[in-house]
């Protein structure tokens, strides 16, 4: 089975700072990789594992080296990252040169994130498996393959939910999955030795005009913090000192 | 002269730091303060190629370089010392001086599974009447066949009750002195051998520290490392690579006290403003950047003359002077920002300065790597070619066969 999974590097959450005159994050934040999509490469290694035979593939849109050499070492066989000048642009330009990378290499199954950290408009994985026109389960936080169909458990409001597809399906993961592997040592150097391409979206035959963003970027701002406060309504005057006590020591006050 | 670290060090420093932010950093606190000892890290450790990293993928190791092994103790050491420790005796001590003197068969026999994880193994020179006088140790072995014959006590040994295999330094004519020493590999089981743990530490806490008795213990000939008569010789450079991985890590014990001191700098206010304000406090921390900076520069360069096989006895010992110093003295600072509660195991701060404490001992005291040091300035002292030099990291092993 080939397996695709999509991946997006993205600031790193824990390191995030924003610069007020610049308007954008301080130059030089570190990146990772989508959280999420890293539970999604896990998916796939487990279910190669399984078959025992198989290929994953991870590609990105966008500047992402260290996020495909991470998925490398993770123990996908091959990475693309296709990248441009225009590149990233709205979701749908991103899911647009997705798509016709997709369309190229034919895999059996697609996995991507929910959503990003960044952006996080969750929309690349639905804009995908609309226009290759293949099936779309969203928000899985199980799985379980046999016999060429997928049960998929869904994270709904107020529960779950079970679904059964047969290949080819695209899927978005949540990190109820199987938590992701660290790469080895010897996974980092075996990765150095695998097929690593870099390809433009002209490569894929994808026109300016589908380049071109429908949705304009205007700006990042951070919003004001306030302070909140604890109100402490109908308990017990006992407990409510106690609470008020934990109140104020967790604060350092007392 | 590049400053620059490649993408597989990057990998191998994130991939470093996220196993110990996850598997150790959450428990840290309460391990040190029971003194409760966790020897299955060191398995995953295993399973991830940390216990293998610097040797060469030929013997079952991850063939990465001395920048990659430095920056492995940094993040390992940014949790806690006990964590580089086993860095420190099974991979810089022990399995890197198999790798520099042993014999193919010997690699094979205890170096392969070491670099797999697969055993664990530790170095015993220090006994309770001789460290830094290592020429003077008092454990014997005698000949007697085809095998040695050993009989001694060896004091504050690093995974001493945990390891498998065990580099100990034995004399065969004490009149010798350090010319009459030699080195075994000893395995856990063999009759005579017991071990133990050492309670009551500074530091290090939620490590194994402890001693090992040999009583009538036979040692087949073929278990020693080296010739009869070049144990000091091979504990000397067993102690290049130690001292390189305990600088290497003193750069992480600064680096988390820069990092808690800033955090608790914006957060605390005294006089109407965040004491990051005070001038005082700021030469605290100033101190501890050059601390970082400086350290880690001289931790680079030692590993650039490692990874191209250059003798570099001077400048690891310089590395490991100024990093363990600097470490200690950027604990004590670090407690002293954090005011009273730098002083309770609220903060880590009051562990890091506990654990930074042994590193200005072991490894050669603060004292000795003074006196190496003038004595090198002075003329004293001039290292001569070993008969078996250091071998260069994998990547430039193989770019010298290329050339
Ligand atoms: C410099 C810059 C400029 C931008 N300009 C604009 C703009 O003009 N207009 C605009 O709307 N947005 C802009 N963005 C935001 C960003 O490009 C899009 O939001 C992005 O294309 C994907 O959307 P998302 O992050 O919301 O992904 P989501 O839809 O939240 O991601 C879901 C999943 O899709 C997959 N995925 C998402 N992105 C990628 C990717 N790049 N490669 C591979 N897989 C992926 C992953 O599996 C991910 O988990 C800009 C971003 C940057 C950094
Ligand atoms: C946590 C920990 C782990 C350890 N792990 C190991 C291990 O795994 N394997 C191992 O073999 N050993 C280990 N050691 C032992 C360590 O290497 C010795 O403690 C160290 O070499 C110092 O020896 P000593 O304690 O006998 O002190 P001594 O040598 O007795 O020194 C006492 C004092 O005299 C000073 N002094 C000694 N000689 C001179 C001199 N010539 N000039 C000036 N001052 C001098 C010293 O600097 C020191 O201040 C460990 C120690 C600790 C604390």
């Amino acid at each position: 089975m080939k397996i695709a999974v999509l991946v997006k590097q993205v600031p790193d959450p824990n390191a995030i700072r924003y610069d007020r005159r610049l308007g954008d994050l301080v130059p030089g934040t570190p990146q990772a990789t989508n959280e999420y999509d890293l539970y999604a490469v896990e998916a796939a290694l487990r279910l190669k594992e399984q078959l025992g035979t198989g290929e994953v593939v991870v590609a990105s849109v966008g500047p992402a080296r260290e996020t495909l050499n991470r998925c490398l070492a993770m123990g996908a066989d091959r990475a693309v990252a296709i990248e441009g000048p225009s590149l990233p642009g709205d979701s749908l330009v991103t899911a647009t040169v997705l798509a016709a990378w997709l369309r190229r290499e034919a895999p059996d199954l697609i996995w991507a994130g929910q959503e990003t950290s960044d952006a996080g408009t969750g929309n690349v994985g639905p804009q995908v498996a609309a226009l290759l026109d293949i099936p779309l389960v969203s928000n899985v936080v199980g799985w379980e393959y046999r016999d060429g169909v997928l049960t998929l458990e869904r994270e709904i409001e107020d529960g779950h939910q079970f679904q059964q597809v047969r290949p080819p399906a695209l899927l978005c993961a949540l990190s109820a999955l199987d938590e992701p592997r660290l790469p080895t040592l010897r996974g980092i150097m075996e990765a150095r030795r695998k097929p690593s391409d870099r390809i433009s979206p002209a490569d894929l035959g994808v026109s300016d005009d589908e380049l071109a963003p429908v949705v304009s970027w205007e700006g990042l701002f951070v919003e004001e913090e306030s302070a909140t406060g604890v109100v402490l309504q109908d308990v017990d005057p006992d407990q409510a000192v106690e609470q008020l006590i934990a109140f104020l020591q967790e604060r350092r006050l007392i | 002269m590049d400053f620059e670290l490649t993408p597989e060090q990057i990998q191998v420093r994130d991939m470093v730091r996220e196993f110990a932010q996850r598997e150790v950093a959450p428990h840290i606190r309460d391990w040190d303060a029971k003194g409760e000892y966790h020897p299955e890290v060191f398995r995953k450790m295993g399973e991830l190629g940390i216990l293998g990293l610097p040797i060469p993928e030929r013997y079952g190791g991850g063939g990465f370089d001395y920048v990659s092994l430095a920056l492995a103790c940094e993040e390992l050491e940014a949790v806690d010392t006990f964590l580089r420790v086993v860095i420190s005796v099974h991979v810089g001590l022990n399995s890197l001086t198999l790798l520099q003197w042993g014999t193919e068969e010997q690699k094979q026999r205890w170096l392969v599974p070491q670099a797999r994880g697969e055993k664990l193994a530790t170095f015993a020179l220090t006994e309770p009447g001789a460290g830094s006088d290592a020429g003077n140790i008092q454990t014997r072995a005698v000949r007697d066949g085809d095998s040695y014959v050993l009989n001694g006590e060896k004091m504050w040994i690093s995974l001493a009750n945990t390891a498998d295999h065990f580099l100990v330094f034995a004399t065969l004519d004490p009149s010798q002195k350090h010319r009459g020493l030699a080195a075994f590999m000893l395995e856990r089981g063999m009759e005579g051998l017991t071990t133990g743990s050492i309670h009551g530490k500074l530091g290090i806490r939620a490590g194994d520290t402890g001693w090992i008795s040999m009583q009538n213990v036979r040692v087949p000939a073929e278990n020693m490392i080296g010739e009869p008569g070049e144990g000091f010789k091979i504990a000397m450079s067993a102690i290049d690579q130690g001292r390189f991985t305990v600088a290497a890590g003193a750069c992480g014990l600064i680096r988390a006290c820069l990092e808690a001191s800033i955090k608790y700098c914006h957060e605390r206010q005294a006089f109407g403003q965040e004491i990051g304000r005070f001038q005082l406090v700021q030469q605290m921390i100033a101190k501890m950047v050059k601390g970082y900076e400086t350290s880690r520069l001289l931790v680079f360069r030692a590993a650039e003359l490692k990874n191209r096989g250059i003798r570099n006895t001077r400048e690891t010992s310089l590395a490991k002077w100024v990093a363990c110093d600097a470490a200690f003295e950027a604990a004590n600072d670090a407690v002293q920002i954090h005011g009273a509660y730098g002083f309770s195991n609220e903060y880590p701060v009051e562990r890091y300065l506990r654990n930074s404490r042994g590193a200005v001992i072991y490894e050669g005291t603060r004292e000795i790597h003074q006196v190496l040091q003038a004595e090198y300035a002075l003329g004293y002292r001039v290292d001569r070619p070993l008969r078996c030099p250091q071998p260069p990291a994998q990547a430039f092993e193989e770019q010298e066969a290329r050339a």
